[in-house]
């Protein structure tokens, strides 16, 4: 009898153990939601604080198309809004198709040397730096050396610097996460290592791609360090019937300055001196991440709709 | 029992084959020949160059890094490694462990190889997946949803569809990579069947650790161990009176 109740029998000591697994895993539960739902909290607070302060501007037409007043309250967020989508699709029209061809040379035919390494290297390197230190630089070789001027063209290569590292470690992870089978599969079809990468390899990581172009969209979008001494704080009036590429007025005109509603928040806040210039802030942030939030949900909704599209047809 | 008049039918011949990885030689010596439109398979313990030998015959070899042989490959006569590596693969086709159908519609799985190789009207293209489909044994089960994606097929059916996807191309030889070993017995039994009925228009090689399956589906049989090529011969004949101590321990499963 004594040796029955003090040597527990297998049973009992599985049961045991299935209990305090059980505790373990309910514990371990409860903490991770509890710091899900902290750093949910935070982000709530923040993106409500911005609406609620930015509503009565976010839904006023007028404060989204007319231009900035200088001393008057009343002005407007139109150029900026206008000269932060002009720099984002330049920048991207530049920096998709350079990242798209040096992460297929990454992912699929660099050879497995020291010069591989060193370019994966400075590309994570790149990546990294900080937004500033690439507005300095374009701030020196685009608007000095290059003598552009504070234009959209400096801006827009400054963002490219910026968004070219981002873009090809997402591409090229992107093309690396495809199987192997994949690549065997169309090689063994007698396609060439290069159309099977094109026909076989980009459409498998297609929504990948585009969910990560899109996202870095929304950094681009958003971004004023790098644009400050490239793009320039001043935003001139634009005419939209204006099609004289060399004029200041004209929209298209890529260098002409260009300020952004990042670099307006950062400009009005350190030197604006609008009576209304908290309205007019609180307004622009909301605009900016209104924008950068559908940027997001368009990330979501277009990488399904590609993985859909591209497997159900 | 048919005996294979070998030397007269080969289709694909391997001569004094060597091949290393780098430092480590993966196939020794190794001579053999796969008749034509019969099936020949290839067994022994893994890791013994079975896929290693099966990827030198269509050059998929060639894409691990710092591969080097020695000796000679020949289909139809003419050596591989004298061939461009991607008009040898329209005439070598393969399927794969793993079946690996492509993200996309039934359909344009088995019609994949032929619109990238040539230019072909939408009523070939039907009659190509048709042909092709049944042929791999999969029509009726998806004549109805040619559009649908392929990787909502079952396991056993996406292989066939790989099958399908390989003969849509018009191979002569079809190489197979245990094709069966992530298959369920229902369908195994299916793809074995198939093999039987491929080897009437094509010379079929399929790697197999399965014994029960080589005596089931090949005319021909050759045993490798650790590189080298043991024996071969007619699959009754090996089985039944293998020449060497090595392959009976090894059929007699006293190793592996
Ligand atoms: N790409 C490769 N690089 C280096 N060694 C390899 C490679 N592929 C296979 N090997 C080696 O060659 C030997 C034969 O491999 P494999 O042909 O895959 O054998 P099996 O198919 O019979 O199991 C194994 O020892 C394996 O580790
Ligand atoms: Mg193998």
């Amino acid at each position: 009898m004594a040796d029955v109740t003090s040597v527990p029998s297998q049973a009992v000591r599985a049961a045991r153990h299935a209990r305090r697994i059980a505790a373990q895993d309910r514990f371990a539960t409860g903490v991770l939601t509890a710091i899900v739902g902290l750093v949910l909290a935070v982000l709530v607070a923040i993106v409500g604080y911005i609406l609620v302060n930015g509503a009565g501007k976010l839904f006023d037409v007028s404060f989204l198309t007319s231009k900035p007043e200088q001393f008057r309250a009343g002005g407007g967020i139109g150029p900026e809004l206008f000269n932060s989508f002009y720099l984002l699709v330049l920048t991207l029209v530049i920096s998709v198709p350079v990242s798209l061809g040096a992460a297929v040379f990454l992912a699929e035919y660099a050879p497995d040397n020291a010069a591989t390494t060193v370019a994966k290297t400075a590309i994570e390197t790149l990546s990294s730096l900080p937004s500033i230190v690439v507005g300095l630089f374009g701030f020196l070789f685009f608007v000095l050396q290059c003598g552009w001027g504070f234009s959209i063209l400096s801006g827009s290569l400054a963002l490219t610097m910026f968004n070219i590292p981002i873009l090809v470690r997402t591409i090229q992870q992107a093309l690396e996460a495809v199987p192997r089978t994949q690549r065997d599969a169309g090689l063994a079809l007698g396609l060439t290592k290069w159309e099977t990468t094109i026909h076989v390899l980009l459409p498998a990581a297609m929504p990948a791609i585009v969910t990560g172009v899109v996202l870095s969209a929304g950094r681009v979008f958003g971004e004023a360090a790098a644009l400050i001494y490239t793009a320039g704080q001043s935003a001139p009036a634009l005419d939209f019937l204006n099609f004289d590429l060399t004029s200041a007025s004209c929209p298209w005109n890529v260098f002409r300055p260009a300020e952004t509603l990042a670099v307006h928040i950062w400009k009005i806040n350190s030197e604006g001196v609008v009576p209304d210039l908290e309205a007019v802030s609180n307004g622009t942030a909301a605009v900016l991440m209104v924008c950068i939030l559908a940027f997001n949900l368009l990330a979501r909704w277009a990488g399904k709709a590609i993985a859909r599209r591209l497997t159900a047809e | 029992m048919d005996t294979i008049d070998e030397e007269a039918a080969a289709k694909v011949a391997v001569d004094h084959l060597d091949l290393w990885y780098g430092d480590f030689q993966a196939l020794k010596d190794i001579s053999l020949t796969m008749p034509e439109g019969k099936v020949t398979a290839m067994i022994g313990p893994s890791g013994c160059g079975k896929s290693t030998l099966l990827r030198t015959l269509n050059r998929m070899c060639d894409l691990a890094e710092a591969v080097r042989h020695e000796g000679s490959v020949t289909v139809d006569g003419t050596d591989v490694f004298g061939v461009d590596p991607n008009e040898l693969r329209l005439k070598v086709g393969m399927v794969f462990q793993h079946p690996n159908p492509f993200p996309m519609s039934i359909k344009d799985n088995v019609c994949y190889g032929p619109r990238r190789h040539a230019e072909v009207s939408h009523a070939d293209l039907d009659e190509l997946t048709e042909t092709s489909l049944r042929r791999a044994g999969l029509w009726d089960e998806v004549k109805d949803d040619l559009s649908h994606d392929a990787l909502g097929l079952s396991g056993g059916q996406q292989q066939r569809l790989c099958i399908a996807r390989a003969i849509a191309m018009g191979p002569e030889v079809l190489l197979m990579d245990e094709p069966t070993s992530a298959l369920d017995p229902i369908s195994t039994g299916m793809v074995e069947e198939l093999m039987r009925e491929l080897s009437r228009d094509h010379t079929v090689i399929v790697v197999t650790h399965n014994m029960q399956q080589a005596t089931r589906v090949s005319d021909k049989c050759a045993f490798f161990l650790l590189g080298e090529l043991v024996e071969a011969g007619p699959t009754p004949e090996l089985f039944a009176h293998p020449k060497d101590k090595r392959t009976e321990d090894y059929l007699t499963g006293r190793f592996g």
